[in-house]
């Protein structure tokens, strides 16, 4: 348990900022993140830890939740439950959230790709492995995805 | 399209690689502006936009719990007391401490700080985030422990180490902190 602790500790991190990136939500993201290490830890003792898996099932729950979005059913509850993280969203830095608008307005598959990029799950070789798609691929979508945020970014500065 | 320059900014590139990017950066005065404006943006990508990260809730126990929500009060006591009572047989039957683990709660109170991290051996003095528990002023974590004696201490505001105040029993470290003695017995 104290090895799982430790595996947390060093992921949540990561884990938090890439979830960010992906939603630009903080409750979303703090929900998300429950749920995936709520999973992870069930496959704790069956396999070793690794990034990998973490990343890969939340991203699955990431994909289920837009799924699910894109259903005209509102959850009340959850609305009221972001009232929990009001004080936290009012920190959240201008600069930065201009970035975070910024990511959202990537095409999915970019977003994800330079997400785990820029949050610390570590080589192509690692995002590849996540994403189930081959390195030289993620080479190219890694920097398009930067380009293309370039291009979003200067068009909010005019 | 010039993949080389994020694979520059992720630390992707082979020696031959680099060899190129050197060649291409000096030569190539479009390529060496475009290296720079997406450096300069990687700063912000980079950047955090909260301090807050949330802490996950592991609910180890909860999860044989939970199937007694939502059933009669007298259903779940009666639930309660047969889960009781294998428990107790098997751990007379078994009787194997060693092997069991516990939630042991380490709860501070400081109601005037922003971080409380706490540090034992049982994490390899590694430190580890508490939690505040509401607006009390307490500061709170569940640990999962063993049988066995244990040795920690709480790290206020990132550098201040100090000893539980509810326990007597303490140690000084080899670098001039004190930290507190417990022994967990399940």
């Amino acid at each position: 348990m104290v090895e799982y602790q430790a595996f947390y500790e060093e992921n949540r991190e990561k884990l938090f900022a890439f979830l960010m990136r992906m939603t630009g939500d903080i409750s979303l993201s703090a929900d998300i993140m429950q749920e995936t290490f709520t999973r992870h830890i069930e496959h704790y003792g069956k396999n070793s830890l690794n990034i990998t898996l973490l990343f890969a099932i939340a991203r699955n729950i990431l994909i289920d939740h837009n799924r699910k979005k894109k259903r005209p059913n509102r959850d009340v509850n959850r609305e009221i439950n972001d009232t929990r993280y009001e004080e936290h969203r009012l920190l959240v830095r201008d600069e930065f959230r201009r970035v975070y608008d910024a990511i959202q307005k990537l095409d999915d598959d970019e977003k994800e790709v330079l997400s785990l990029a820029i949050s610390g799950v570590g080589s192509y070789k690692k995002i590849a492995e996540i994403l189930k798609i081959s390195e030289a691929n993620i080479k190219i979508k890694i920097h398009r995805a930067r380009v293309k945020l370039k291009k979003v970014l200067n068009r909010g500065d005019e | 399209m010039e993949p080389i320059i994020s694979m520059y900014i992720d630390d992707e590139l082979d020696i031959d690689e680099k060899i190129l990017f050197v060649e291409k950066i000096s030569s190539d005065q479009h390529f060496s502006k475009e290296t720079l404006a997406l450096l300069r943006q990687e700063i912000l990508l980079l950047g955090k936009a909260t301090d807050y990260i949330p802490h996950v809730d592991f609910p180890a126990k909860n999860k044989y719990l939970r199937f007694l929500h939502g059933s009669t009060p007298q259903w779940g006591l009666a639930m309660a007391a047969v889960i009781m009572i294998i428990i107790t047989a098997a751990y007379h039957l078994l009787f194997l401490p060693g092997d069991s683990v516990a939630s042991y709660r380490f709860v501070l109170y400081q109601p005037d700080v922003r971080q409380v991290d706490i540090t034992g051996d049982f994490s390899q003095w590694q430190k580890l985030p508490m939690n505040r528990a509401g607006d009390s002023g307490y500061w709170e974590i569940n640990l999962p422990l063993s049988d066995g004696e244990y040795r920690f201490a709480y790290i206020v505001d990132e550098n201040n180490q100090i000893a539980d105040p509810t326990i007597q029993n303490r140690e000084m470290d080899d670098f001039g902190g004190e930290n507190s003695i417990i022994r967990v017995e399940i």
